[in-house]
């Protein structure tokens, strides 16, 4: 198929008369839209725990993993938004969304002196609902977004009353299809009570493969990108197997 | 009133020129993809109707380039079947009633396509707009994203059917889902209808202003005048495909791209 860079080679015989399509690209002017936007939130566990292993270093690695990826993809890296929220000092928002361009990930440190994960998860809930509300203010399409909680604990430092809230607020957005929140468990990690919060079924991490899981995410996010369904996204589960012990 | 004014009682003879072309996505082709989108037309009813439609099939279902171009062929060929041999006459509701039966057609056919290579319907999973042209009325049948953008002899251009979504920008309806019927978008309506653009969603976002929802001019109006001034000449799909495969396109959407061109208006 001829491209607009495949100038006839002068004296070919069977060079086409293109100055027709020459003319037509110069003419016409596309709208200058917004590229949709595809939301994503690494909820991250940065209680002290997280220092054993080392898991907090190879952690933040896995985030640079996460951006010099999502860079590769043209399309992804201007429709991915980033947002990184902590629970362990209490819950702080430590990125607000950016695009991939303005990402410069924070150097995370695991002081917390306790697990607050059911006020993570509202916090990120809220987070990505108010992003949802300034993109139609704004006249921005986006997909679902994802909220990707990583955690080497349980809840701890709250009552029963917020993890139930939390969890119970959480699969009612999971049905609605108002978020998709993925969660895996670092060594250490209470799978069973984590299974019991998120819907979808936690994923234990392997060793400290976080480069793996964030290679893994960044493919899924430039998957969502692109995507046109009027169903889930299909998870590619054999990449998965590189960082999940599944 | 000019002399080529019609009458209100007396229906315009059309003539429809029309020109495609269906391109391949830089997406596609890194993952040595076909092109999945599809474009069907005939313009040679008698009366000077015209029958069109245009198809894209999902990325995600593996039968999808067959899907988009069956459901596009079939559309069009029922469409134009039940012109040809009816003995209504030509109204807004035997057009409506015409688009609507030429989907169902379609539908079927992709269920019997499936079957016959024992695979699920929804491996065929295809949008679909199709349109029919006869006298002064338009009718269109729409299932998913793409939308049909019209202009009056004025050249004011104007939505006539709109893209289907839901609240995220990648959600669509498919002929193949369960409740496709549902979400279909019927559609006839009179109006002086002088040009007629079709467009499945790769290149939606660049022909459409989002703040408003409305036909992008800057892009229409010049593209109709190019196509009006060049409508005879042979090269002409290849300058149309050139232009949906030009960087000015391409950096701005990786998915098959598909534009139907048609014009009642004489150079």
């Amino acid at each position: 198929m001829a491209t607009p860079e495949s100038h006839d080679i002068p004296g070919s015989d069977d060079a086409p008369e293109s100055t027709a399509d020459f003319a037509l690209q110069d003419m016409v002017e596309f709208a200058d839209n917004p590229e949709p936007r595809c939301p994503c939130v690494l909820l991250l566990d940065t209680s002290i725990s997280m220092r054993a292993n080392d898991a907090i270093g190879a952690l933040n690695e896995g985030i640079q993993t996460f951006k010099s990826e999502l860079e590769k993809d043209d399309l992804a890296a201007l429709r991915v938004e980033v947002a990184i929220i902590t629970f362990g000092n209490g819950v702080e928002v430590a990125q607000d969304f950016v695009t991939v361009d303005q990402f410069d990930p924070p150097i995370l440190e695991a002081n917390g002196d306790s697990t607050p994960m059911s006020q993570g998860i509202e916090a990120a809930l809220d987070h990505v609902e108010s992003r949802k509300q300034r993109y139609r203010e704004s006249g921005i399409g986006y997909y679902r977004p994802w909220v990707f909680m990583i955690t080497d604990g349980e809840p701890t430092g709250e009552t029963w009353d917020m993890v139930n809230a939390a969890t119970e607020r959480l699969a009612r957005e999971e049905s609605d299809k108002r978020v998709a929140f993925f969660a895996a468990g670092v060594e250490g990690a209470n799978m069973e009570q984590l299974s019991q919060i998120v819907p979808r079924t936690p994923l234990p991490l392997k060793g400290l493969a976080f480069n793996e899981l964030f290679v893994w995410l960044s493919a899924s996010m430039s998957q969502v990108s692109r995507s046109r369904t009027d169903d889930e996204v299909q998870l590619d589960t054999d990449a998965l197997k590189d960082w999940a012990a599944i | 009133m000019s002399a080529d004014t019609p009458s209100d009682t007396t229906p315009r003879l059309h003539e429809w020129h029309v020109l495609s072309a269906s391109v391949r996505g830089t997406s596609h082709i890194r993952a040595g993809l076909p092109c999945q989108d599809s474009v069907y037309s005939r313009a040679d009813l008698p009366g000077g109707a015209l029958v069109a439609a245009v198809a894209d099939g999902a990325g995600s279902a593996p039968l999808s380039d067959i899907g988009s171009s069956l459901a596009a062929r079939e559309s069009v060929e029922a469409a134009r079947f039940s012109m040809l041999h009816t003995s209504a006459s030509v109204s807004e509701g035997y057009l409506r009633a015409t688009a609507h039966t030429s989907v169902l057609v379609a539908r079927s056919a992709l269920h019997r396509e499936a079957r016959r290579h024992g695979r699920n319907v929804r491996d065929f999973a295809t949008t679909l707009i199709l349109v029919i042209v006869a006298d002064d009325i338009l009718a269109t049948a729409q299932i998913g994203d793409g939308a049909v953008v019209v202009s009056d002899r004025s050249a004011r251009y104007s939505l006539f059917t709109t893209p289907q979504r839901g609240e995220y920008a990648n959600e669509t309806r498919f002929l193949t889902s369960t409740n496709a019927l549902e979400s279909l978008q019927l559609k006839a309506e009179t109006i002086d209808l002088c040009r007629l653009a079709m467009f499945t969603d790769g290149i939606q976002n660049l022909v459409l202003d989002a703040a408003t929802g409305t036909p992008h001019a800057p892009f229409f109006t010049p593209l109709f005048r190019w196509f009006e001034s060049n409508a005879d000449r042979p090269d002409s799909a290849s300058a149309l495909e050139a232009l949906l495969v030009s960087p000015k396109v391409t950096s701005r959407t990786d998915d098959d791209v598909t534009l139907l061109l048609a014009s009642s208006v004489s150079p």
